[in-house]
């Protein structure tokens, strides 16, 4: 029992970890945009699929279809947002909400047009699992896992080190001042979406190296990207990694007691508990 | 020809309900809700169930619908009353999938997703199949009456005042004295009751669901009958269903001339067509054909 | 015993201090004015006093009651409403239900009478139109009462707050900032409303920066700065006192 509850730790990490990349993204445009942007989960589908392409159709490494699917995805993600979204926005973060879900429907279902409802798999080298101390793991796994830390050490790089990085979170953290000191605040909306919409097009491949997409691929994971988000704080971003760990990990251990169907409720019972007990999330929401 | 029409019309009525129960809390309220198909779905297997396996009368199962929904409804916009609406979005997104999730898996309670068939309907069986429609149609018709009577008479009271308030904005409704966290409770349960008594109506109609009549894509469907018939306005909410019916329709036999599509092409491009109407309606008349009107003094 | 003590009012946000122990008294009858530098905490004691924010720890004494962490409806209730520095409200009602909303001890509120509408309903409702109608004609908002609220200009909209703030039979009005964004004319309208409605018994709390109207309007003017009172007395005694002009001054001089 405690080398089931050792292994299922180990794989709700590493599940959590994959789980950050998109949690990220929906946070990051929260903080910036002040709105919760379900088509993130289109844009992971999107992203899924690109990668797809890269690596099935042009036998690309599954490390460089991550790349395919951040570019293709980002870039939908800025026109989308450019054309779609932006224009609503000043009619309410709720409306702009209603319009992302209808626009998740819309771009779910041009996937659906081009590619069907059947079930895809990356091209995968099968290999034998790892065995240490009496634990399993794949070295697909291992890889995923490389794949997440890197995209998400680059995010934080990004924002620590870099101007642009920093006018971000000037903006994130208080707009006003920001537009006072001279940060072009549509610039700035321009790029969270891109590196948002991005890090959900790596979640999308790393989904697919998991297990196997298809146009509802993106929804499917939603719940639990938001409440990664959720958990750890709306808006933050080191809240959406500390989130969506616990959530991984919380999936991962519900198959004790649950049927492995319900793993997505436990995301919706944790939403419900945090927002009951702590309504700011783990980490605190952002206050401005 | 003229049982199609019927059935439409039944179902355009059964929209207008949705649309009417959407309208109290997003159009008189300024709550959100985007799971409203959880409730909608909820509120038909709760009275299928009852009806079918306990042989309740239809009647107590309506009932029951309104009231397991109600609660549903009260027990979420109580978690997310003293929180911005952005988590009220989530929630209720999130519920919906959970009530899918439930009824594709508790296979003892709900079939899974081979769904429930042979639920019962007023008269079903005991009259022709036309005749049986007309009724039906009547006595939707008589809800879709009441349930607009109790929204317009909830609009134009001081209650209803107190919820426009609230929608343009609750700090200020505070200062005014009202304790809005009773007000949105009480008006998410209410919405919630009708999206409820929609879903078990739909079933009774219907007489088989399953999980997959209760996708995401109803909660558009119902968003944009509202929002193109008028937010706020409970007559631009019928009228809206009725487009949003009609534009289904259409598409059905539009794509249906287009060849040399595969089967999921079209149901593809329906979907997304629904979808880009919303976004253009919402970007072209974001207040409707009927745009909410001031009352008078 | 003052209409409303404050004492020692702590608040802060997210670690920064904005109520530093505020301790202020307003006494009955007055037209008290409340000043301070920017980022003194004025706006987050009228946050804490009315309701909209919890404070960490003091006292609110409102009428020898102590109401101190109320929600803001039961302090409406008490007899103590305020209203907002940038024109709130509810832009899609018209301005007659503006007025007749802030009304107390409505049964037209409650679900189930909205829906029977047993005869008490459409009572009060008359009794509160009326009041409605006497309070927009006091503030020459008459001729507007049938425009949705997001119609009216800034002066008006200062007004609408103000009627709606005095059909709850209030004891004690807050205003932040009625001045702020008003025309002359109307500012000095505003002053004489607010100097009949204290001679008719209502107590006013008023922050705003327009000096010259809080020397003509305000007797006491309290001082607040770091989320401290600092000082008190008449216009004139605090304009006079250093410790004020230090603070005004401290702060320009650290933001120029």
């Amino acid at each position: 029992m405690p080398r089931e509850i050792a292994q299922l730790l180990l794989n709700g990490l590493m599940a959590g970890t994959i789980l950050a990349v998109p949690a990220i993204g929906f946070t990051a445009i929260y903080a910036v945009l002040r709105f919760p942007n379900f088509a993130i989960a289109a844009h992971l589908t999107i992203g899924a699929f690109a990668g797809w392409l890269a690596n099935v159709s042009l036998g690309l490494p599954a490390a460089l279809a991550v790349g395919v699917a951040f570019v293709v995805a980002g870039l939908a993600g800025v026109l989308n947002d450019e054309l779609i979204l932006k224009p609503l926005r000043p009619a309410g973060a709720l409306t702009t909400a209603i319009a992302a879900v209808a626009l998740t429907l819309v771009l779910e279902n041009v996937v659906r047009f081009v590619f069907g409802n059947d079930l895809r798999g990356y091209d995968l080298p099968i290999r034998r699992d790892w065995q240490a101390a009496g634990l399993r793991i794949a070295p697909q796994q291992v890889h995923n896992f490389v794949i997440a830390v890197v995209a998400m050490a680059a995010v934080f790089l990004f924002l620590a080190f870099t101007r642009t990085g920093k006018a971000m979170r000037a903006v994130a953290d208080n707009p006003m001042l920001a537009s006072v000191k001279g940060i072009d605040a549509d610039r700035v909306a321009r790029l969270t979406n891109f590196v948002a919409m991005g890090l959900a097009g790596v979640g999308g491949v790393l989904v697919g190296l998991d297990t196997s997409i298809d146009p509802l691929t993106g929804f499917r994971v939603i719940l639990s990207v938001f409440a990664a988000a959720v958990v750890g704080g709306l808006g933050s971003i080191p809240g959406a990694v500390v989130g969506a760990l616990t959530i991984g990990v919380g999936e991962e251990l519900s198959l004790l007691v649950l049927a492995p169907a319900y793993r997505t409720v436990v995301g919706f019972a944790a939403i419900l508990v945090v927002l009951t007990l702590r309504p700011r999330g783990i980490l605190g929401e952002r206050a401005y | 020809m003229e049982n199609y029409l019927v059935a439409m019309a039944v179902f355009a009525g059964l929209y207008a309900l949705l649309a009417l129960g959407l309208n109290v809390v997003w159009g008189m309220t300024g709550m959100i809700n985007l799971g409203l198909v959880g409730f909608f779905g909820l509120g038909a297997y709760a009275s299928a169930l009852l009806t079918r396996a306990h042989r309740a009368p239809i009647v107590l199962g309506l009932a029951a619908a309104a009231l397991v929904t109600a609660a549903a409804g009260a027990a979420m916009a109580l978690t997310t009353a003293r929180l911005r609406g952005d988590y009220l979005a989530i929630i209720t997104l999130g519920f919906s999938e959970v009530v899918r999730l439930v009824a594709s898996n508790e296979l003892w309670l709900t079939n899974g997703t081979d769904g429930i068939s042979g639920i019962p309907g007023p008269w079903r069986g005991r009259v022709t199949p036309q005749t049986f429609n007309v009724v039906y149609l009547a006595i939707v018709a008589l809800a879709v009456l009441a349930v607009f009577a109790l929204c317009q008479r909830i609009r134009s009271s001081p209650y209803g005042r107190v919820l426009r308030a609230i929608r343009d904005d609750d700090q200020v409704a505070a200062v005014a004295g009202k304790r809005v966290i009773v007000f949105k409770v009480q008006a998410f349960a209410v919405s919630a009751a009708i999206l409820g008594l929609a879903g078990a109506l739909w079933g009774h109609y219907t007489s088989f669901i399953a999980p997959d009549v209760f996708t995401p894509l109803v909660t558009i469907y119902v968003v944009l009958a509202l929002t193109a018939g008028g937010t706020g306005n409970n007559v631009g909410a019928v009228l809206g269903a009725a487009l949003v019916i009609f534009l289904m329709e259409a598409t059905r036999f539009a794509t249906g001339w287009v060849g040399m599509l595969k089967p999921v092409q079209v149901a593809a491009l329906r979907e997304a067509l629904i979808g880009g109407a919303l976004l253009v309606v919402l970007r072209v008349r974001p207040r409707g054909l009927l745009p909410e009107r001031l009352a008078r003094s | 015993m003052p209409l409303l003590d404050v004492r020692d009012l702590r608040r802060a946000f997210y670690g920064v201090t904005a109520l530093d122990g505020v301790n202020l008294a307003v006494r009955r009858g007055t037209i008290t004015g409340l000043i301070g530098p920017n980022g003194a905490g004025k706006t987050t004691l009228f946050n804490c006093v009315s309701g909209l924010i919890p404070p960490d720890a003091g006292r609110v004494i409102f009428d020898g009651v102590d109401v101190t962490g109320w929600p803001a409806h039961r302090m409406t209730a008490r007899g103590l409403v305020r209203t907002f520095q940038i024109a709130r409200g509810f832009p899609r009602l018209s301005v007659l239900e503006n007025l007749v909303l802030y009304g107390a001890r409505q049964p037209g509120e409650t679900l189930w009478r909205a829906v029977a509408r047993p005869p008490s309903v459409a009572r009060r409702e008359r009794e509160l139109r009326h009041r409605a109608f006497d309070v927009a004609e006091r503030l020459n908002l008459t001729p507007l009462l049938d425009m949705p609220a997001s119609d009216l200009s800034g002066g008006q909209k200062k007004l609408l707050e103000l009627g709606r703030a005095l059909m709850t039979e209030p004891r004690l009005i807050m205003l932040d900032e009625p001045i702020a964004g008003v025309n002359p004319t109307l500012a000095a309208r505003l002053a004489e409303h607010l100097r009949a409605l204290r001679d008719a018994g209502i107590t006013f709390l008023v922050i705003e920066h327009h000096l010259d109207v809080i020397a003509r309007l305000c007797d006491p003017v309290i001082v607040m700065a770091e989320g401290r009172h600092l000082a008190e007395g008449t216009f004139a005694q605090v304009a006079a006192d250093e410790r004020v002009q230090a603070a005004y001054l401290g702060r320009r001089a650290a933001t120029a």
